[in-house]
């Protein structure tokens, strides 16, 4: 169970506070509520950029890390689909450092020249080292592309092209910051050793005189799939290896804790299904796992594995099928309910003793659209039934709706 | 709008932790403290690469520890770790072999029931063994394509020799040559109470402990043997430069380093600092010239790793293959500044300051005094002197650091790989 408080300033800032008097440590954590879904499809890749130059400095500040190193201090941030998180862990004795720092950068933001060409060129190399010079690094740009029709999750985070990235101009920047980073599309929490008093008077007095601005969002729609597609691509790598991805429910939807629980029916724990039938038993693959997306709007969920030297492909689509199709037919056991309960139960409560883990889950929760999502999810993925495991296989679980990207190796020509 | 003045860490001190003596001579040392009902127990064997007989005997061991016991199969034991919601885990490193339990109060004492049965009875079955090289074997197969992985192996293969526990290539042909009897003999000889130390972390009472100490401290396994193992000496490096060209590769992965000190030398702290201001954190000289002037690299770093017997300083970056040359350059420049130039003391500082947060958030609730208390427990330096390596970090002046840089950033001993 997680404490918390929550308030909205007028200028439409939100506001969450949780207490934690047993650590030295506060963080602040500030969640933009944009992401790559946010980019024009000509131009990916740039709410990512866009989070480099968020450390060039601002206004009065002309240096962001530095201070915050000297108050002994640690930050770093993160793009996804959905949003922009940016977090800074300090000692609580130095707590309005960040603060003065953020509530300058969401205002005053240092944009110049300079820091575009640098980071760039430097978003460019982490391309480059996660998405080029890696076996499979491109995978998920295939599979995306191929799953969804119109939504902008058909491109990852860290763009389409490095031309996209390569392109940009200081006017894309300007526009994007005064489009998104506006205190009514961000949310604050302040969690650690500092009382709710405390915090509420400081985030005032530093958030509190930053001007209003509306910021629109648009909504995404998803024709429903009607026939399978399949990919194949030959490329330099030493195994083969397929990925299957099936759309699924929006985060939001009761249904979204069902997809996970069948995900960690099928691979979460040494004992699970694929690893045990289909690694262990049947050799066809030395590793597989199935996942879930966990996007806010319609998610994926997808099955991966690595095929066995020399094994069939095809005979290895087959038993993944054979496994997917199971759910259709077969009720899962109470004792497989009973694993995967324990194991989320665990996970939890592990999660809940990490200061900055609790502190963006609360962001991310309010993002959301319920903070207190954080304390009700245990509840919701508890209550599920082994009725509505079938029911939610044999709806996502069909071949009609199937994505298929078979990754091989050129020899295999 | 002017920056509120910056406060500096005052004290940072560090909870001794509670100390327990079971009666089959295994010591426990625990944390507690964390709100939850949950529990970290590491078994820490003295043991890892270095007293391995055959290369990769320590990890197979360890790896193969939920293979199978006389009482249940491998699947009956993961069937019942998962069941419990707990997480088993076991794997060798250059320094130990580690067992580590994450379990929630009401399956501690089932959880430990499995983790005992494993520990006394692991038969290490042919066919588990078998599965788990051709997984191994697979996995290898896709690191052979990464470049930064080519690159760590040539150099420790080069630091330390090809027959040495750090140094030696994990090949297909050495994982075929496993036997089961090896990791018999492993473990028969290795994971034994007598080898043992245990860490405790998270929240305990009473309760926990005796379910603990009723399961652990009943353990007896016993071995006859003793385990004697030489290392060799290390090697005179033979070419101080090695590089390999890959098609089609988009970035050169680069490594440079050296031998260095361990924790127990008194040059250890202040040249943690001198680490962190060359390359050990985002402000660092490496990442603010190398990335953030020069667009060359995603990341830059380097880091002192310490194992049992040596210590490795090493610079480590993915960087554009068009300006490989200036990268290199610029990595040797920065080295020679900190070695002619006295280093600015606002810039000292910052470091400084970066430093102690870090320590001090090592001190922040149970699971983190825990991995510090660890870390020195496993290198064998007394926890006392966690408390002195703050000092020393700052006392640390521009003097200091430029003769700590003179001293051990000797580039002409240094080895230098290139792979893309």
């Amino acid at each position: 169970m997680i404490n918390f408080s929550k308030e909205v300033l007028p200028n439409g800032l939100t506001f969450i506070h949780h207490h934690d008097e047993t650590t030295p440590f506060v963080v602040v954590n500030t969640l933009y509520n944009v992401g790559s879904k946010d980019e024009d499809e000509k131009r990916t890749g740039f709410a990512h950029l866009f989070e480099h130059l968020m450390f060039s400095g601002s206004k009065h500040f002309p240096d962001f890390d530095k201070p915050l190193q000297e108050a002994s201090g640690e930050n770093n941030a993160f793009t996804n689909n959905d949003y922009t998180n940016y977090y800074d862990v300090v000692p609580v004795i130095n707590i309005e450092i960040p603060l003065a720092l953020e509530a300058d950068r969401m205002t005053h933001l240092n944009i110049n020249k300079k820091s575009l060409n640098v980071q760039r060129k430097v978003v460019c190399e982490e391309f480059k080292e996660n998405y080029i010079n890696l076996p499979y690094g491109n995978a998920w740009h295939l599979l995306r592309e191929m799953t969804y029709e119109k939504h902008p999750y058909k491109w990852p985070t860290i763009g389409k092209e490095l031309k996209h990235v390569e392109d940009a101009t200081l006017e894309d920047v300007q526009c994007f910051y005064d489009k998104y980073y506006q205190p009514s599309n961000a949310i604050l929490v302040v969690a650690g050793n500092v009382s709710k008093e405390n915090a509420s008077r400081l985030v005032t007095t530093y958030f509190g005189n930053i001007e209003p601005k509306k910021v629109e969002h648009k909504t995404f729609d998803e024709p429903i799939q009607t026939a399978a597609k399949t990919k194949t691509v030959y490329e330099d790598v030493p195994l083969n290896m397929i990925y299957i991805a099936f759309k699924m429910c929006d985060r939001l939807h009761p249904d979204y804790y069902i997809a996970d629980l069948i995900s960690d029916i099928m691979s979460t724990g040494n004992s699970s299904r694929l690893t045990q039938r289909l690694v262990k038993k049947e050799k066809a693959f030395v590793s597989i796992e199935a996942y879930i997306t966990a996007s806010n709007d319609i998610g994926l969920f997808c099955v991966e594995g690595k095929i066995a030297d020399g094994y069939d492909i095809e005979k290895a689509t087959d038993l993944i099928w054979q496994e997917l199709t199971l759910l259709h037919i077969e009720k899962i056991t109470d004792v497989e309910l009973l694993k995967c309960k324990n194991k989320m139960l665990t996970t939890t409560k592990f999660a809940e003793s990490n200061l900055l883990s609790t502190a963006i889950s609360l962001a991310y929760y309010e993002v959301l659209g319920n903070a207190n999502l954080i304390n009700e999810e245990e509840e919701k993925y508890v209550s599920i039934v082994t009725d509505d495991v079938q029911r939610y296989a044999k709806e996502i679980f069909v071949k009609e709706k199937s994505n298929t990207l078979f990754y091989l190796k050129k020899s295999a020509t | 709008m002017t920056l509120p003045t910056i406060q500096h860490i005052e004290h940072i001190l560090f909870p001794k932790p509670s100390v327990f003596h079971f009666k089959n001579g295994i010591t426990a040392y625990g944390y507690s403290g964390i709100e939850n009902d949950i529990l970290r127990i590491d078994f820490i064997f003295n043991a890892g690469r270095w007293t391995e007989k055959i290369p990769l005997q320590a990890e197979f061991t360890a790896r193969l520890i939920k293979s199978g016991t006389s009482h249940l199969n491998a699947f009956e034991i993961e069937e019942k770790i998962d069941t419990f919601g707990s997480t088993v885990k076991c794997d060798a490193g250059n320094n130990t072999v580690t067992l580590s339990v994450y379990c929630m109060h009401k399956y501690l004492d089932e959880t430990l029931v499995v983790v005992i049965d494993c520990l006394n009875n692991c038969c290490y079955h042919q066919h588990e063994i078998d599965i788990f090289k051709s997984r191994k074997i697979a996995n290898l197969l896709v690191s052979q394509e990464k470049n930064d992985y080519i690159a760590d192996v040539l150099f420790r293969k080069s630091l330390f020799g090809e027959t040495h526990p750090y140094g030696y290539e994990t090949t297909a042909e050495i994982i075929n040559k496993i036997t089961q009897q090896n990791l018999l003999d492993y473990f028969n000889t290795n994971l034994i109470p007598t080898n043992c130390t245990v860490f405790i972390a998270g929240k305990y009472e009473q309760n926990q402990l005796e379910i603990i100490e009723k399961h652990i401290g009943n353990w007896n396994k016993k071995s006859t043997e003793i385990n004697q193992v030489s290392i060799p000496e290390l090697p005179v490096l033979k070419d101080n430069k090695i590089s390999i060209k890959k098609e089609k590769s988009v970035q050169a992965s680069i490594i440079i380093g050296n031998i260095s000190i361990q924790r127990s030398h008194e040059d250890f702290s202040g040249l943690v600092l001198l680490n962190t201001i060359f390359g050990g954190y985002f402000g660092s000289r490496l990442m603010s010239n190398i990335r953030e002037e020069k667009g060359l690299t995603y990341g830059i770093y380097s880091s002192l790793s310490l194992l049992k017997k040596h210590a490795v300083f090493s610079i480590q970056t993915d960087t554009n293959l068009e300006n490989k040359e200036l990268c290199l350059q610029e990595i040797y420049l920065e080295i020679e500044r900190l070695k002619n130039e006295l280093i600015p003391n606002d810039e000292i500082t910052i470091a400084r300051n970066y430093l102690l947060g870090k320590y001090l958030h090592r001190t922040d609730g149970a699971f983190n005094q825990m991995e510090l208390f660890k870390t020195y427990y496993i290198e064998d330096v007394n926890i006392s002197k966690f408390e002195a390596a703050v000092e020393t970090i700052r006392q640390q002046d521009a003097l200091s650091l430029q003769r700590l840089a003179q001293k051990y950033f000797l580039t002409d001993k240094m080895l230098e790989v290139i792979v893309g």
